[in-house]
């Protein structure tokens, strides 16, 4: 009995040593691959783009960084002035109220088409597909988070 | 304990019992006569070489008992590694082939977790709506 309980003691030692020197290495592997990479990086490795793709959607991104974050400041903005008329009882159904309920899903449906425009701008710098794979990507994130498909 | 046994195993048996037939308050001249043959074939016998192999036999027999037992109370714990050589060797293949298979295993769900954040990464950068979620106040007034 003491023979079988100490095979066991010594097996799952092992065990997990295994585990824990497999799962570190990688892990270190994955971290420093992942770490520093921008999301121009990432969309360069992951769909394989050559040089002049890169370059091309590089530009496309510069040209779209603007816009893009101009439209979430003004998201952001409208968002927050719903919720403060909303946290007000004396608001509450009010004309402002309406107004700026109306105004936040008019930019959510502006940031989806933005957002599909670039899309399909980037896709069009790439092979067919890697251009399909791209737009399966983005209009299941698309999905995800607004609960909207882009057409 | 250990050991005991085994010196008594190679210790002469008639030092320990006298090989006298005559009773030991026997003064008289015969007894005398077989008390002094009996001192002059121990002087002349040589040391070490007095047992009888019966007698080796059951000395040696109850010295390798009495070092078994002592094993058994002491040397639970190399026991162990030497009995079943095969079995602990295949017991200890197969946990390293487990514990490498979950290894595996999580490096991929790490892999494929930190894959995902680096797609979100790019996705709040080129919609609005999701690069405001990392804005919890306003920037501009």
């Amino acid at each position: 009995m003491k023979k079988l309980s100490l095979t066991a003691l010594i097996s799952v030692l092992l065990g997990l040593l295994a585990y824990s020197a497999i799962f570190l290495w990688q892990k270190g592997r994955i971290d420093q691959l992942h770490a520093h990479a921008t999301a121009a990086e990432w969309l360069s490795s992951e769909f394989e783009l050559d040089a002049a793709q890169r370059q091309r959607i590089a530009t496309l991104h510069r040209e779209y960084f603007p816009e893009c974050e101009d439209h979430c400041v003004h998201y952001t903005d409208t968002r927050h002035t719903l919720a403060t008329i909303t946290d007000d009882p004396d608001l509450d159904n009010s004309p402002e109220h309406v107004l700026a309920a109306k105004k936040l899903a008019e930019l959510e449906k502006e940031a989806d088409k933005r957002f599909i425009d670039f899309v399909y701008k980037v896709a069009a710098e790439m092979n067919p597909a890697q251009s399909k794979r791209y737009l399966q990507m983005m209009k299941s994130w698309l999905e995800h988070t607004t609960g909207r498909g882009g057409e | 304990m250990r050991g005991y046994s085994r010196s008594l195993a190679f210790y002469p048996m008639n030092n320990l019992i006298p090989p006298m037939n005559s009773k030991p308050d026997d003064t008289t001249p015969s007894a005398n006569k077989h008390f002094d043959a009996a001192l002059q074939s121990l002087q002349n016998r040589p040391p070490g070489v007095d047992l009888s192999h019966f007698e080796h036999e059951v000395w040696s027999e109850i010295a390798m008992r009495d070092e078994d037992a002592t094993a058994d109370r002491t040397g639970w714990f190399s026991a162990g590694f030497a009995l079943p050589n095969t079995a602990l060797a295949a017991c200890c293949v197969f946990a390293i082939a487990i514990g490498s298979l979950f290894g595996i295993t999580r490096s991929q769900a790490y892999d494929k977790a930190a894959k995902m954040a680096d797609e979100r990464r790019y996705v709040e950068s080129i919609h609005p709506v999701m690069m405001s979620a990392n804005h919890s106040a306003p920037a501009r007034r």
